[in-house]
């Protein structure tokens, strides 16, 4: 029910926001193109899952020292920590990386990030990569475009930062207007409160700007027009190293629960460090001028000293924190849990009746049953028929003109959270069982395996028919479009069959039953019969449609056989002697085709 | 003592192997009974049926009954060859 009306409700909340204020609608898309560009940044960094990327990123961050190394170096090479956490976000969502390496690499950032504040302060030379975003989107479209997979996965990456760049631009032009505001002498208190309003505030304007730089130079700004004291400029300073962790955090937003863990570590890190830096401020500025002293800073370079500062206590950070980096990793695998796969599980099989050979069995057939009962679901939803009007009174055929329209099903997904764990657990129980299982019982698990194996054979089979099924069906050719629809009703009609000989309790309704389906079946193969032949020569299809025809029509022929297979395991009479006497009396192919080619005699025959 | 009686304590006697091949032929003899029964009303809807189309699916079924009904009645005989032997 929320969930329902969440997603309404935020929608009318924005549009009221655009509404009423241009800034927050740059602000907001400013936010959605930066999440953009992670998705496409992570995207990138999936094309090299296994390759070149992930050995180097393996072999630089395998080592605590490496990977913190890998931190300040791409940092000062890249100028902007963000950048550097977000993309360590993206290598951990693609598991390149491990979360301790992850965490390494960030830490590092923070010290690299130092460095634009020297190279800003000493030379007055500002790296600026966000001129290079626009460029950056073009090539990688362009690479996106191609066919190769690196590529593409490099065409991802670099339009992935074009767009965390151009994000990052619109956020700050939003911004602007509530910068004007932002006048710091307002805010000047003593002591240590003043220090943590100080830091609040470098917190806030580093959100507000989207950049730690841009906070500094608004502090040394601040700072020569002796608005602010120098013990609460580096309070600002402190506040700012805070707030650039939101970058990261937004980043987090789009990622899966690995990102979303180092950013927590990036969070974490921050913060502590900053309460540190703030807690012992007084004893920092004078290692920062005996520092500056030694190094040649004149006493009234504040810029250079701030400088000095920010690498300090980001290498102190690095020093408190390194020996709990473990604790960290162990604290926000807990605290931000990996959420629990949405799979479906056995509900039958319990190691208690795996012991006992014939609670086993049965265990074994309802969990097969059960499995079955899924694999209805899935194909039905291929066959794009709801299930309850194909075991419905009313003709498969007028249901199947009826439903048009195509439900697209990702088979994988269905089967991965439906199917795969049931079925896996069904093969290892069964392994167990057969231990103690006499011969007897341990011929009822080998034809159980073997029904199982039906099923999912006849679910990949729906997969591959699916991918012509769901174009085909909607054709504007009426020809390939009856043909498919033709497989539809077949698989249909199998289920619904299966459907009855499972809840009948009728004795005639048995094993033999399916023989009368089996007829059907071969009787309908479109290459024996001619049909696609006809189709061809008629010139009602293309060569590309009677190719997709025959295959899909030999996958349905599998399917249905796969079910029939299954059903005469699963839905037949449960006396042994009996189900044994009808195996017997059942036909085999051959036997089948005499029947049909009788069956076709006569009625020559008779039309004779 | 009825003869049906002495006639089952006699297949007790009997050893194993030739147990289970008279459940097979008891099993076999049984299902083709019903077949017989499911073939009888087949026939009765076959006569009772005007549509076309339905009498040719029905006709189709009961080939297909007769089928296993000839299968089964042959798979008897050898039985009942075995028996004798």
């Amino acid at each position: 029910m929320i969930r329902n009306i969440l997603l309404p409700t935020i929608f009318m909340l924005l549009a009221y926001g655009f509404w009423i204020s241009p800034d927050f609608k740059e602000i907001t898309a400013g936010v959605a193109i930066f999440l953009f560009g992670m998705l496409a940044l992570e995207e990138g960094f999936k094309a090299f899952t296994g390759g070149l990327l992930e050995r180097l990123l393996r072999r630089t961050t395998n080592k605590l020292w490496k990977s913190i190394s890998f931190g300040v170096v791409t940092t000062t090479l890249m100028q902007s920590s963000s950048l550097v956490s977000v993309i360590t976000i993206s290598f951990l969502s693609a598991e390149l990386i491990t979360l301790a390496a992850g965490i390494g690499i960030v830490f590092g950032a923070n010290l690299g990030t130092t460095t634009g504040a020297w190279l800003v302060a000493g030379f007055g030379l500002k790296v600026k990569l966000a001129a290079y975003a626009m460029p950056m989107l073009v090539f990688g479209v362009i690479l996106i475009f191609q066919k190769s997979r690196n590529l593409k996965g490099i065409g991802y990456v670099l339009a992935g930062m074009g767009f965390l760049f151009l994000g990052i631009h619109y956020m700050k032009e939003g911004f602007d207007a509530f910068k004007q505001t932002l006048d710091l002498a307002e805010y000047a208190i003593a002591g240590y409160p003043g220090l943590f309003v100080f830091a609040l505030i470098g917190i806030a304007a580093t959100v507000i700007m989207q950049s730690s730089h841009a906070t500094l130079v608004l502090v040394l700004t601040a700072l020569a027009a002796q608005q602010i004291t120098y013990d609460n400029a580096l309070a600002l300073a402190i506040g700012s190293n805070v707030g650039t962790t939101i970058t990261a955090i937004l980043g987090a937003m789009s990622s899966n629960e690995k990102g979303k863990r180092l950013a927590g570590a990036h969070l974490i890190f921050n913060l502590v460090t900053g309460v540190i830096a703030i807690g012992i401020i007084h004893q920092l500025i004078i290692v920062v001028d005996w520092i500056s002293y030694n190094i040649g800073i004149a006493a009234d370079d504040y810029t250079l000293k701030l400088a000095v500062f920010h690498t300090l206590f980001n290498l102190l950070g690095i020093v408190v924190m390194i020996p709990f980096i473990n604790r960290l990793v162990i604290f926000l695998e807990r605290v931000i849990a990996t959420p629990a796969p949405d799979v479906e599980t056995p509900i039958y099989l319990s190691a208690s009746s795996a012991q006992i050979p014939d609670a086993a069995l049965e265990a074994v057939r309802k969990e097969t049953v059960r499995l079955y009962d899924w694999a209805v679901d899935i194909i039905s939803q291929s066959l794009s028929l709801k299930r309850e009007m194909l075991f419905s009174e009313q003709s498969l055929e007028d249901i199947v003109a009826k439903s048009g329209r195509v439900a697209v099903q990702d088979i994988d997904y269905l089967y991965n959270r439906r199917i795969k764990a049931i079925y896996g657990a069904i093969i290892e129980f069964i392994s167990h069982a057969r231990g103690s299982a006499g011969k007897e019982q341990d011929e009822g698990f080998a034809t159980l395996r073997q029904a199982g194996r039906d099923i999912v054979e006849a679910i990949k089979g729906t997969k591959h028919l699916h991918k012509n099924l769901k174009i085909y069906m909607v054709s504007s050719n009426p020809h390939i479009r009856q043909e498919y629809n033709k497989i539809r009703v077949q698989i249909a009609r199998v289920l619904r069959e299966l459907e009855t000989l499972q809840n009948s309790t009728d004795e005639a309704s048995t094993i033999l039953s399916l023989d009368q389906l089996k007829m059907e079946i071969s009787e309908r193969d479109i290459i024996s019969t001619g049909v696609l032949d006809s189709l061809i020569r008629e010139n009602r299809i293309t060569a590309q449609m009677a190719t997709s025809l025959m295959n899909d029509s030999a996958y349905c022929q599998d399917i249905c056989r796969d079910l029939i297979n299954m059903g005469s395991i699963l839905f037949v009479t449960s006396d042994p002697g009996e189900k044994e006497a009808e195996q017997i009396v059942a036909l085999d192919e051959i036997e089948i085709q005499q029947v049909i080619e009788k069956h076709d005699e006569v009625k020559t025959n008779e039309g004779n | 003592m009825k003869a049906t009686e002495l006639l089952e304590k006699l297949k007790g006697y009997l050893g194993a192997e030739r147990r289970a091949q008279i459940a097979k032929y008891d099993s076999i003899k049984s299902v083709l009974k019903k077949l017989k029964k499911k073939e009888n009303a087949l026939k009765d809807k076959l006569k009772k049926e005007q549509d076309e189309a339905v009498r040719m699916r029905l006709k189709k079924e009961m080939d297909v009954l007769s089928a296993q009904r000839k299968k089964g009645v042959n798979v008897l005989k050898e039985l009942k060859q075995a028996k004798s032997k």
